[in-house]
């Protein structure tokens, strides 16, 4: 198996803030990759960073072999938290701008999942719900048929009943082969789909451990997350 | 993919600004209609309101030009545009390339209204304006120096247009320049006081090279002449100098702001 993400010394400061310091890691393909640790521990910052979305960083990062850039970001679909797609744009016209631009992507597949995401074709995006919205740029990600998924809180403020939706779309959805990065800190729901668990904090990896299901040795990823981040929380 | 960061690039500021052309061509019917059934109130009304767009028109492009900027890169669909597996160059070109297609739209309508007002204007206090538009053609036809007006007319045309690129380049350099780690803290502030900072020293040097560097076109009767020996300042009159350098300069500092914000935008622009 080759890497798919290779990461040497990352370091990115704001300012005088250090949000990240020393990241190495090296992860195989082929694996799903829980990137956890509470707000503001920099999970958005490494995410943008291996999306190409900021690039003043010192430190060697490599997608599938290649520095964040035309490769990379052709290979990795990407879901961030916000909501990227234009006010104009209706569904249809998102679906046509994916395609113009991601070989990998999967139209019909796209067409065909609007009536199952029951997404009207053309409502404009702005009359859409956040939640119809949500639902949209997930559909974009997954019809991709990309080697790598890069997904920012995709349970972030949805109820549990989405939550559950959600996954069962990425999980269905995504090809066999392919690697994915999902951020989160709801670990109790996802934490059954990882087979590797980075946690970070204060700027440094302070997990990586291999799971199984569901667990990290005999513990959950759930008990092991609170035992490392106790201390966030510790008023002494 | 530049083709299709263009296309996309036109599909999405159409909308921020169809709806200025739509008003003004709307108007244009209230008006061609107002001057056959002759109900003259209308026909003042929709008159000033078609000037009014005119200047409107171009206000409301250059908005949009600067925004559709922003928002589509660093905004939140900044997050779409910069995981696009494009060169940041090319994303640059394409929004270059279809801004001045709408500023020089812009321009055009604007002042292809005031003549067709002008024109309007004339028919409708019963002048023949067919018969003065043959006289007035009559008149440059049998000019001596048609082909130095030519001549001129392409000049001015370049100028236009390089003052157009440059524009932009400004624009899109304070925009990019301030979405930086350096000037993120201060915010949009920082894309204005770039903006005027860059606008001034090159208002200033472009008008110094143009007078003071003796490298001038000349009118003649052989059509326009290029002269390394005498600037606007020192003209001695018997025909028009034009100082070409601040041309030159403009085409050049415009290609240099492009570099500078492609390499900004690769290397050291955070989306936030």
């Amino acid at each position: 198996m080759s890497s798919i993400i290779q990461i040497y010394k990352l370091n990115k400061s704001y300012g005088s803030k250090r949000v990240l310091r020393d990241f190495s890691l090296d992860y195989e393909s082929g694996q799903i990759i829980g990137l956890l640790g509470p707000n503001g521990c920099g999970k958005t910052t490494l995410i943008k960073i291996l999306t190409g979305l900021i690039n003043d960083y010192t430190g060697d990062v490599l997608i599938d072999g290649h520095r964040p850039g035309i490769h990379s970001k052709s290979i990795t679909a990407y879901l961030p938290e916000k909501t990227y797609l234009a006010d104009w744009m209706r569904p249809v016209d998102a679906i046509k701008y994916m395609a113009d631009f991601y070989e990998d992507f999967d139209s019909a597949k796209a067409v065909e999942m609007l009536k199952t995401f029951d997404l009207p074709e053309k409502q404009k995006i702005k009359s859409m719900s956040k939640g119809m919205q949500e639902k949209l740029q997930l559909l974009l990600v997954v019809c991709r048929n990309a080697k790598l998924y890069v997904l920012d809180e995709p349970l972030g403020g949805v109820d549990p009943a989405a939550r559950v939706f959600i996954l069962d779309v990425i999980m269905k959805n995504l090809p066999k082969d392919s690697s994915v990065l999902i951020s989160t800190h709801l670990i109790h729901d996802v934490e059954h789909i990882f087979d590797t668990a980075l946690m970070i904090g204060r700027g440094r990896i302070l997990r990586n451990d291999k799971v199984k299901d569901g667990k990290i040795g005999d513990q959950t990823i759930e008990d092991v997350f609170k035992e490392v981040f106790s201390y966030a929380w510790q008023v002494n | 993919m530049l083709g299709k960061l263009i296309k996309n690039e036109f599909k999405t500021s159409a909308h921020s600004v169809a709806s200025i052309y739509l008003a003004a061509a709307i108007t244009i019917g209230i008006m061609v209609l107002s001057y056959f059934v002759k109900i003259k109130w209308i026909s003042t009304l929709s008159t000033i309101a078609l000037l009014l767009i005119s200047v409107v028109s171009v206000i409301i492009t250059l908005v949009a030009v600067i925004s559709n900027f922003y928002k589509t890169l660093y905004g939140a669909q900044g997050y779409l545009s910069f995981t696009l597996p494009v060169k940041s160059g090319q994303l640059l070109a394409s929004k270059a390339i279809v801004s001045f297609v709408w500023l020089l739209a812009s321009y055009i309508i604007t002042i292809a209204i005031w003549i067709g007002v002008y024109l309007y204007a004339s028919a409708m206090v019963g002048e023949n304006t067919i018969t003065a538009i043959k006289a007035l053609m009559q008149m440059i036809q049998g000019m001596p120096d048609t082909g130095v007006i030519k001549q001129l007319i392409v000049i001015v045309c370049i100028m236009i247009f390089a003052q157009i690129a440059v524009f932009i380049a400004e624009i899109y350099f304070a925009l990019t320049l301030a979405n930086t780690r350096a000037f993120q803290k201060i915010g949009m502030v920082s894309a204005l006081i770039i903006f005027f900072a860059v606008f001034i020293v090159m208002q200033v040097l472009t008008g110094v090279l143009t007078t003071y560097v003796p490298v001038s076109l000349i009118t003649g009767t052989e059509g326009l002449q290029l002269t390394f020996s005498q600037s606007m300042i020192d003209s001695t009159g018997g025909g028009l100098t034009l100082g070409i350098t601040g041309l030159v300069f403009e085409v050049i500092a415009a290609a240099g702001l492009f570099s500078v914000t492609s390499y900004l935008m690769k290397h050291k622009v955070n989306i936030k």
